[in-house]
């Protein structure tokens, strides 16, 4: 997400549109969105209906909390950051859905583990060259 | 490869942190991209 908002000025140069989807509830995102500044539109699904559709998955504790996460936390705290408590459900994995402009899904990205996500040089490029 | 990959995307219908609703409709004619968070911890 930090990369997301960091280069959305090349994101918007190619019409796309971010909104981000969560599936916690109103506490929780308005204190998201505070915390965080967050411009583009936090939508709710509660129920995780559009989760599931997209496929994305609950992973499992190895999934969460292997080798490749811890690396990655480690990495945060001696950044001086500290990783967020876990929300509703810890083992809940995202993704991302890039849809053109005629509604077609143009890449369909799903994690595999919390930290993986599509660069967004991919969903650029993807983008790009259409 | 993702078997959604160039087929429509699924339609939905949600309320964000303002209670506005959105809809896939609403940006036809623009690229979106739907960014699926963890959890908001």
């Amino acid at each position: 997400m930090t990369q997301l908002r960091q280069r959305e000025s090349e994101l918007t140069a190619e019409d796309i549109r971010v909104k981000v989807v969560s599936f916690d509830g109103d506490i929780m995102a308005d204190a998201y969105r505070s915390q965080t500044n967050l411009e583009w539109p936090l939508l709710r699904d509660v129920d995780r209906s559009l989760y599931q559709a997209y496929g994305f998955t609950r992973g499992s504790w190895w999934d969460i909390y292997g080798p490749q996460s811890i690396w990655k936390y480690l990495k945060l705290i001696f950044s001086g950051r500290r990783p967020g408590k876990p929300g509703k459900d810890w083992r809940q994995l995202g993704g991302d859905v890039l849809i053109d402009s005629a509604g077609i899904v143009r890449l369909h990205f799903v994690s595999e583990n919390p930290h993986d996500r599509p660069s967004v040089d991919e969903i650029l490029e993807v983008a790009k060259s259409q | 490869m993702s078997r959604l990959l160039g087929t429509p995307a699924i339609k939905f219908e949600l309320p964000d942190t303002e209670n506005a609703i959105h809809r896939l409709e609403d940006d036809r004619g623009h690229w979106l991209l739907l960014v699926f968070h963890r959890h908001l911890g």
